[in-house]
């Protein structure tokens, strides 16, 4: 019941858009665990980066401890067979996964730059450049609307959640909270579950879903979570991180919108120094407030996070539509490439040196984020 | 006593995992969420004092929680959790949220009916959770529209398992001896004053005059009092309307059978035809959801209780900012200075989105939509006298928002005019007085 392993003839011929792979062979053994990345899940399981031995090629590994899983088991079967069932390129592609001994192997394609958080942890602390983000988010909503005409809604759109390979295509992953609307062979239009572990998400949640009424939710809930993303790969540091949840909670059903910090929305706030009133009050929330001066959104990028953060979820535009907006079209003009832009992180390939490599020695984050906040794959 | 009933209980320091959002029932049901899960459940709460005044409440409500700890089902109100605090002295049930019940549904309608086809989709709801609970060995004894509760996506949730009986597990058959359900649904063996009755025929009985009530928006039996009701119930012979289905009319039958070894089981109601066909939806005719707590509102939403800025530019009054119930206590505890000035302005982003002076941290920034900077002047007075405290500490040292207009030149212009907002005055806060 528990193996997800493929037949063995399928695994010969794993290609998954764009990556070349050898056969893998689905046992422990052929796996090298070269460097463990992060505990995920409450420690639960942990990633890490393997070399396949047969191929001599590297791959991530998210290995999960059965005894440890209880409950989150069926989430993370869930996930599987989700993540099984999707097909695109900007959605995670899981290889193989397999049972071995007391632990769950999930095999995926190993990805450069890891996670977006990841790249504002460990070297953009003042948030990405506005092109990069147009760039991650482009191919973000192309993943949102694959998904979304699947049916399915993601229910976690967040920076941990969003992964930049080597050739900067970004992919979406973290279906352990995801839900489908086709339920009992009916797409219902408005959703009414409540996702199990919403603490994990509350800062991203939409309103609509944290109210819990009759009204229910839609997909236009992605949309809501896409906007505050935006705010925390822009800015640096997750919106009302600082906040208790019950305040966020309140506030958001109260309609309080995230925005990005720049120099037309925080102006006032250096013009003033950081004095006794208004730094008193922002000084808490707005850690990374006095490099926002220096930056300038374009319009179309705080358009389009106002846009997505409506608090009418009828008044969202689609997935779909947001990739008209002029802040995704921006990028029809661009010839740089977002490995550039990401200069000077580079990605880990083959052959990068394990252990030598900044982007995986130095783990350091805000302990008041979510535990699973790097590698929540 | 107490301590062996709810030594399984969670314990001290319980209150602070849940807090309580909106009381609906100024005695027993407040809506709250769970600190951990931010899911929004329906919490009973019971005072120990007021327990001891009914005979067995004590018992009553531990055979309750016991009860409801061995049951899960999509169809039966799921028990969260039960907390028990000591030092207030009171039991806390934390449950599935459920909107509205069919009780309070039937009464909002004129004609205290449904449409055929809902009362079919609420009855097959309550045949599967009866069917649950009779193969768990328990019997509701109590089933009534009134304990048949609607969630948020109209999950039919059956509650109130307070006369609920569980057969035990050797017992060889459902056989009991008491029912104390409502009496209009009593069966006839119960009315008659049998001794010894079959336990899931009567929550079939109870079930089929739930449906009759659905369907004819009346009860198959009347009487100006208990005694004449179960008299009627005994011996008057059941008339079911005739413009009902007639597939419908012999289910009812089957259930309303005087005989209670006579009578479907649950089983076979589950598997009558009229059970089994599909029923066309009308929407048009639909009861909708309406309960009387949200006030005639079609949606139930979290409710706090609002504090509204006041706010000089009429064109802007439907921005409606607010002040939450945590910010207030902050305010109140803070014992300084209360005043809150925010300035909004243009979303061009050439001018500063938002100014507020204040010793309450706000939340957050917020992009406002409009065209004009609009000026928020706020003001909370504990008291009258700390009201003048402040007052004489604007007359001695420079008044603080003045500060910051002089310091943000033209942004803060309107501010000047700011007037003092009326008062807010709300129940269990420390005295908040007009200013």
């Amino acid at each position: 019941m528990l193996c997800y392993s493929e037949n063995r003839e399928n695994c010969d011929t794993v290609q998954c858009s764009g990556y070349k792979m050898a056969p893998l062979e689905i046992s422990e053994e052929a796996f090298d665990k070269c460097c463990q990345i992060e505990p995920i899940c409450e420690d639960r399981g942990t990633v890490w980066i393997g070399r396949h031995k047969p191929s001599n090629s590297r791959y991530v590994l998210k290995i999960y401890d059965l005894e440890k899983c209880g409950e989150e088991l069926d989430r993370i079967k869930d996930e599987i067979t989700t993540v099984r069932q999707l097909q695109h390129r900007n959605v995670i592609k899981y290889l193989v996964s397999f049972i071995s001994g007391n632990h769950l192997w999930i095999v995926m394609p190993l990805i450069g730059y890891t996670s977006a958080s990841r790249l504002i942890v460990s070297h953009f602390t003042n948030g990405l450049p506005e092109p990069a983000l147009a760039l991650i988010f482009k191919d973000i909503l192309c993943g949102l609307h694959y998904l979304h005409s699947k049916g399915i809604i993601h229910r976690s759109i967040k920076g941990t959640h969003i992964l930049v390979d080597s050739e900067g295509r970004s992919l979406l992953c973290g279906f352990r909270h995801s839900t489908n609307s086709i339920l009992q062979g009916k797409w219902e239009k408005r959703i009414h579950s409540y996702p199990p572990e919403a603490a994990y998400n509350l800062n991203w949640a939409s309103p609509e879903m944290l109210k819990q009424d009759m009204e229910g939710y839609s997909e236009k809930t992605d949309i809501y979570s896409l906007g505050v993303t935006l705010c925390e790969l822009g800015n640096g540091e997750i919106p009302y991180c600082k906040y208790e949840p019950q305040l966020i909670l309140v506030e958001k059903v109260y309609g309080r919108q995230p925005f990005l910090y720049d120099m037309h929305t925080c102006r006032f706030l250096f013009e003033n120094g950081k004095d006794s009133g208004v730094g008193g009050s922002y000084g808490d929330c707005l850690g990374s407030l006095p490099k926002a001066a220096e930056k300038a959104f374009s319009a179309s990028a705080h358009n389009f996070v106002s846009k997505c953060v409506e608090y009418d979820a009828s008044a969202r535009p689609s997935a779909e539509k947001l990739f008209d907006h002029p802040f995704i079209r921006q990028t029809r003009k661009m010839d740089i490439k977002l490995p550039e832009m990401l200069h000077p992180v580079t990605p880990i390939t083959d052959e990068t040196q394990l252990g030598e490599t900044e982007v995986v020695n130095d783990v350091h984050y805000d302990s008041q984020q979510s535990p699973d906040v790097m590698w929540d794959l | 006593m107490e301590p062996d009933l709810y030594s399984d209980c969670t314990n001290d320091g319980g209150e602070e995992l849940f807090s309580i959002i909106h009381k609906i029932d100024s005695t027993e049901i407040v809506y709250s969420q769970p600190e951990i899960k931010y899911r929004r459940c329906a919490i009973k709460i019971m005072k120990h004092r007021t327990l001891r005044r009914i005979p067995n409440g004590e018992q009553n409500v531990h055979r309750e929680i016991q009860l409801l700890r061995g049951l899960n089902h999509k169809n039966v109100i799921h028990l969260i959790e039960v907390m028990h605090i000591t030092d207030k002295q009171k039991i806390y049930m934390v449950m599935d949220y459920c909107v509205t019940g069919l009780q309070e549904m039937l009464d909002s309608t004129s004609k205290k009916k449904f449409p055929q086809w809902q009362s079919h989709k609420y009855f097959l709801q309550l045949a599967e959770g009866l069917e649950y609970l009779h193969s768990k060995g328990v019997i509701h004894k109590d089933i009534k529209p009134g304990n048949l509760l609607l969630t948020t996506n109209s999950t039919l949730k059956i509650i109130d398992f307070g006369v609920a009986e569980q057969i035990e597990a050797m017992a060889e058959d459902d056989t009991i001896t008491t029912s104390q359900g409502s009496p209009v649904f009593q069966p006839p063996e119960v009315a008659g004053g049998a001794e010894k009755f079959p336990g899931f025929k009567v929550d079939v009985w109870s079930a089929g005059v739930t449906l009759f009530n659905m369907c004819s928006g009346s009860y198959p039996f009347d009487g100006a009092n208990v005694f004449r009701l179960y008299e009627s119930i005994c011996e008057k012979p059941i008339e079911i309307p005739s413009d009902l289905d007639v597939t419908l009319q012999r289910l009812l039958e089957g259930m309303l059978l005087k005989n209670p070894y006579d009578r479907l089981s649950i089983q076979e109601v589950r598997k009558h035809e009229w059970c089994l066909r599909k029923q066309v939806p009308n929407h048009e005719a639909e009861v909708p959801l309406v309960s009387k707590k949200s006030k005639g509102k079609r949606y139930t939403a979290i409710d706090v209780i609002r504090y509204q800025f006041y706010e000089e530019d009429e064109q802007f009054s439907n921005h409606r900012q607010f002040i939450t119930e945590h910010e207030l206590n902050v305010v109140v505890a803070g014992k300084l200075g209360y005043h809150f000035v925010a300035c909004f302005s243009d979303p061009r982003y050439k001018e500063p989105l938002r100014t507020i002076r204040s010793h309450i941290p706000p939340p957050d920034m917020s992009v406002v939509t409009g065209e004009k900077s609009i000026t928020i002047t706020y003001v909370v007075t504990e008291s009258r006298q700390r009201e003048e405290e402040r007052q004489q500490q604007e007359l001695t040292t420079p008044d603080s928002s003045e500060d910051a207009a002089s310091q943000h030149g033209q942004i803060l212009k309107t501010s000047k005019k700011r007037k003092p907002l009326s008062c807010i005055n709300i129940k269990g806060l420390p005295s908040c007085s007009q200013s």
